[in-house]
């Protein structure tokens, strides 16, 4: 641990004082620097890649500083940085749907580091003054600040009611950017709750059932709403809001099982990250898959680890929820069979809306192949640059696939038994057949369902034109004119103003005279 | 160091900017390098004799100067920790606006008279902030007013004149109010010194009612300068000064003076437990809040640019009559360390639009886009100075709003929470559309007036240096904001002072 609280901000420190935060923070580091090599290659072309790497940069310490940080200053620094840094990503591509997801973005970080520094503030001063958060895990939390603390992350966390920006700002990001921030920075809010609120405490306990609920309702949520959009990135994004939801869940039954679904919450924060970041690097470069098997090969590997197949990540993270959701002691209105049925209904779901972006990409796909048919042939430079990018994803996607053994060796998880595999496969078979039989009947909502606008775009900008309004609003003070009124009197008065004056000297001078004798 | 050094060491800090000040009154208008060299030779002088004081308030010495003035109130001049956290402000920063003031005026006509009520001004300041007692506080509170009026005039354009008018109509009165109520508080206390803990808690019984009305007539008067809210009208339309002038005004000078003056009136000569007994802060705390709220609120309509800096000050400084008004330790280290961050950043801002204005002749916000990419250094530094206000870290905003909300918690006040969230929200609604103009979007139409000032840089390096100079101030306050140097250190030390007597 470095202390720095003699040099900078009382109280500051960093360090990665547990196995936890460190695995946590090697890993964001090696995703970051992996994405980072990635978009040295998708940016290369671009005009404004100055700007890009000033942010990415940016983003990229703040997201480091937070998860090494030791007190609240620090984080609450780190979270500003990358949150900030996080708008230039966004609106890089500077169209016109760009800035506006991006306006929704900046409204809704700002919003959550106004509460979070609530939050916060009320803890340190219910702590005694004292700014680290290890510290804190033995202080009572209040409804106030867990609630100001549980808006304010989650509204970087992106679970359902506070997920407002994810669908917008994900999709006009570019490609890589896209991918750490639905892979790694979503996560800092999670880091956050973690972080600041004592899994032991008696009021979270109390709210536990509550998030519990919220995480499915997200993880539903995401599914559908993603299953209205046609765009890929779009899908992602609202996937990313459906898993959010499932971490919301583990992060709930952590106050319920302890320590036991740490493991497993770090599992799936990393299986999330990578399969995520691959799917989102992929869908950034679907078009040059079309007729190529083995590029859209990695898209099923990484979409089927998603699905939880057995002996993905997926798989392993999956049936680790289900276990601790079977061992948590839940209150009695909350039925296990029943949640534990949901979570397979769940199942079935997430795999629905891969096919669904499945079927989306192969349809971009083949309007971009169509026509790209007569566009000049690619140099070899840029040969060599797109060489590289698929490379760097085939790593990516292998890694994802690697990844369960060495998880499973490190945090001693149990592999998924072979009952528990059937019943993995078996919501991605049901899954297909739903899909098969949705595109045979031709299944259709009615076309206004499809690829909404979001209801936020439209309040932020409403809230935009309140605080930036188009035209001034004119009002005129009353104006209280008191020369012309002076002027008139003045006249009335200027005939006899002689002589009254100096009937006024006599009075005053009688008044004297008489009150001296 | 003598003693005899010791005692003459606060007139002599004064002096270091009068005397530079009343030469420069009687030098012609070429006689350029002289006057130039004459203030700086102040600046230099002022700043070795406060860093002296500084040390020697540090180890816990006290400076006393006195001379016979009024019966039974002498002219005292006193250097402590507080007075002297207001002192190294108005020097440093006044070293900072002295060279941005010869850039800026650089071939306009009338610069001794400018540069000597300039010195003047700072004279007062630091006069006031040395002042020993509310009567000698009062006299130079008089004297900024009066050497403060022919800087906000100095353009002589109907408009500034008009400016004039209503800000000595204001402050003239303000000071009248001040004067009656430093009066009735002399004929019931006298004017002793100033005490941390104050001094009025022995007449407290049976002259309560007389007390209140002496507060509320010294808050009237303070709060005119300090721009509280129904006072403030003066300070928007002051913003016709030339641009170091409105710099000083916002940051240092005026607008501080009258906070730093109820920052005095409620520790040193109320104190925290008069005040509790009287009921008095609570209304000076809603008063602040609410200041807080519209200023913010106003600012976001504003788009001229010295305009909503000039509203945004209002907001901002009644941060620290807040603080003051909260009356626990840690907002009172908030209010005071806001006292110090409010004017670095102020000053920052104002430095950076009048680098626009010059430069480029930019003076509404819509006027404002691509600026980032011609002035680059310029645009980085309002850019800090923007982040600090709405309070991100790393910046100095930050440690005075975290403060300052922890002082909320302390106190037991949540709702005050609710205010810093809105202001910090409308904070970031009237800066960041700013910033986002200036290196978001390209510039469309050709800048109103440009100038080339420099061949080497985006600007006159004199108008360059100093914003720069108090941008990576502000980080570096932020920053680095435990260290001994600090103002946060020094506020913890103030505080630690004030707190102690019981």
């Amino acid at each position: 641990m470095i202390d720095l609280s003699n040099w900078l901000w009382p109280g500051a420190g960093l360090g990665l004082t547990d196995a936890f935060t460190r695995f946590w923070w090697y890993f964001s580091l090696v995703l970051w620097l992996f994405v980072g090599g990635f978009s040295l290659l998708s940016q290369w072309h671009d005009p404004r890649a100055r700007r890009y790497w000033l942010f990415f940069a940016l983003c990229f310490a703040g997201n480091m500083l937070l998860i090494a940080a030791l007190d609240a200053v620090s984080f609450y620094l780190g979270f500003s940085l990358m949150s900030l840094a996080a708008y230039g990503l966004v609106i890089h591509n500077n169209t016109a749907k760009a800035r506006r997801a991006g306006r929704l973005y900046l409204q809704l970080a700002l919003l959550g580091e106004i509460l979070l520094f609530s939050g916060l503030l009320l803890r340190a001063s219910a702590a005694g003054g004292r700014y680290d958060w290890l510290s804190w895990q033995a202080v009572p939390l209040e409804p106030l600040s867990l609630s100001l603390l549980l808006l304010g992350l989650g509204l970087k966390a992106g679970f359902w009611p506070l997920h407002w920006w994810l669908p917008q700002a994900h999709p006009v990001a570019p490609a890589p950017a896209s991918a750490l921030l639905s892979g790694v920075m979503i996560k800092a809010g999670l880091l956050g709750m973690l972080m600041f609120i004592p899994a032991t405490d008696t009021l979270m306990q109390q709210w536990t059932p509550l998030l519990l609920l919220t995480g499915l309702l997200s993880a539903f949520y995401g599914v559908l709403a993603g299953l209205l959009h046609s765009q890929p990135k779009v899908i992602l994004a609202y996937s990313s809001v459906s898993q959010m939801g499932y971490l919301l869940m583990l992060f709930a039954l952590l106050s319920l099982t302890g320590v036991a679904a740490l493991p497993v919450l770090l599992a799936y924060v990393v299986h999330h990250g990578m399969a995520k970041s691959s799917l989102f690097l992929y869908a950034g470069m679907a078009g040059e898959a079309a007729g190529r098997l083995w590029r859209q090969a990695l898209f099923w590997l990484a979409a089927l680890a998603m699905m939880a197949l057995p002996l993905s990540s997926g798989a392993l993270v999956k049936t680790g929820l289900k276990t601790q959701l079977a061992e948590a002691n839940l209150p009695a209105w909350l039925d296990v069979g029943v949640l534990s049925s949901l979570l397979t209904a769940g199942a079935v779901f997430t795999a629905l809306l891969l096919l669904h972006l499945a079927a989306q990409l192969r349809a971009v796909n083949n309007t971009q192949s169509s026509r790209t048919v007569k566009a000049p042939a690619v140099t070899k430079a840029s040969a060599n640059n797109r060489a590289g990018r698929w490379a760097l994803l085939t790593l990516l996607v292998c890694a994802l696939w690697v990844l369960p053994w060495f998880i499973v060796q490190h945090w001693q998880l149990p592999l998924p038994t072979l009952s528990q595999s059937g019943a993995l496969i078996a919501p991605v078979l049901f899954a297909v057949l739903l899909r098969w039989l949705w595109y045979k009947l031709g299944w259709q909502l009615p076309p206004y369902c499809y690829n909404r606008n979001a209801p936020a775009l439209y309040y932020s900008l409403k809230l935009k034109r309140l605080y930036q309004p188009v035209s001034q609003p004119q009002w005129h003070r009353p104006t209280i004119a008191l020369r012309p009124l002076e002027r008139r009197l003045n006249r009335v008065l200027n005939r006899p103003l002689v002589s009254s004056t100096a009937l006024l000297c006599c009075i005053l001078f009688l008044t004297i005279l008489l009150s001296g004798v | 160091m003598s003693p005899f050094w010791q005692q003459y060491l606060p007139l002599a800090i004064i002096l270091s900017s009068l005397l530079p000040g009343l030469i420069i009154f009687t030098l012609k208008e070429t006689q350029v390098k002289l006057r130039i060299s004459l203030n700086l030779f102040g600046v230099g002088v002022k700043l070795l004799l406060v860093l002296l004081m500084w040390q020697a308030v540090k180890a816990g010495q006290q400076f006393y100067f006195s001379l016979p003035f009024l019966p039974g109130a002498d002219l005292v001049l006193q250097g402590e920790a507080l007075s002297l956290l207001f002192v190294v402000l108005s020097s440093v920063l006044w070293l900072a606006t002295t060279i941005y003031a010869i850039g800026y005026l650089e071939q306009s006509p009338l610069r001794s008279r400018f540069f000597g009520y300039f010195s003047l001004c700072v004279s007062a300041t630091v006069g006031l902030a040395l002042a020993g007692n509310l009567v000698t506080f009062l006299l130079f509170y008089e004297l900024l007013t009066l050497a403060t009026f022919p800087l906000v005039v100095h353009r002589g354009t109907p408009e500034s004149l008009a400016a004039g008018r209503r800000y000595l109509a204001y402050t003239l009165s303000g000071g009248v109010i001040l004067m009656l109520g430093v009066a009735l508080l002399h004929s019931l206390v006298q004017s002793p010194l100033f005490t941390p803990g104050g001094y009025v808690a022995a007449a407290i019984s049976g002259n309560e009612g007389l007390l209140m009305l002496a507060f509320a007539l010294m808050i009237t008067g303070l709060g005119v300068k300090a721009a509280l809210l129904p006072l403030h009208g003066w300070l928007p339309q002051a913003m016709v000064a030339p641009a170091p002038v409105s710099a000083l005004l916002h940051a240092v000078a005026v607008v501080k003076a009258g906070a730093f003056g109820i920052i005095r009136l409620v520790y040193d000569v109320f104190g925290v437990e008069s005040m509790q007994a009287l009921q008095l802060a609570q209304p000076l705390m809603l008063l602040a809040a609410v200041t807080i709220l519209y200023g913010s609120w106003r600012a976001l309509a504003q788009q001229d640019i010295k305009r909503r800096l000039a509203y945004s000050t209002i907001s901002q400084v009644s941060y620290i009559t807040l603080g003051v008004a909260m009356l626990g330790p840690l907002a009172a280290v908030g209010g005071l360390v806001h006292l110090v961050h409010q004017g670095v950043m102020k000053i920052t801002l104002f430095f950076c639009a009048g680098n626009f204005a010059e430069t480029l002749g930019i003076h509404k916000i819509r006027e404002l886009n691509g600026a980032g990419r011609r002035m680059p250094v310029t645009a980085m530094a309002f850019t800090l100075g923007a982040l600090g206000m709405i309070g991100i870290p790393p910046t100095a905003g930050f440690i005075s709003k975290w403060y300052l909300g922890l002082g909320v918690a302390e106190v037991g006040q949540n709702w005050l929470i609710l205010v810093f969230a809105l202001s910090g929200l409308l904070n970031a609604a009237y800066f960041l559309p700013v910033v986002y103009r200036m290196w978001f979007l390209p510039q469309t139409v050709p800048w109103p007036a440009e100038q080339r000032l420099s061949n080497r840089f985006e600007t006159h390096w004199m108008l360059l240096l100093p914003a720069t100079f108090t941008a990576i101030l502000l980080l570096l306050m932020g920053l680095f904001a435990s260290t001994e140097l600090s103002p946060l250190s020094w506020a913890q030390l103030i505080v630690e002072r004030e707190f102690r007597h019981d």
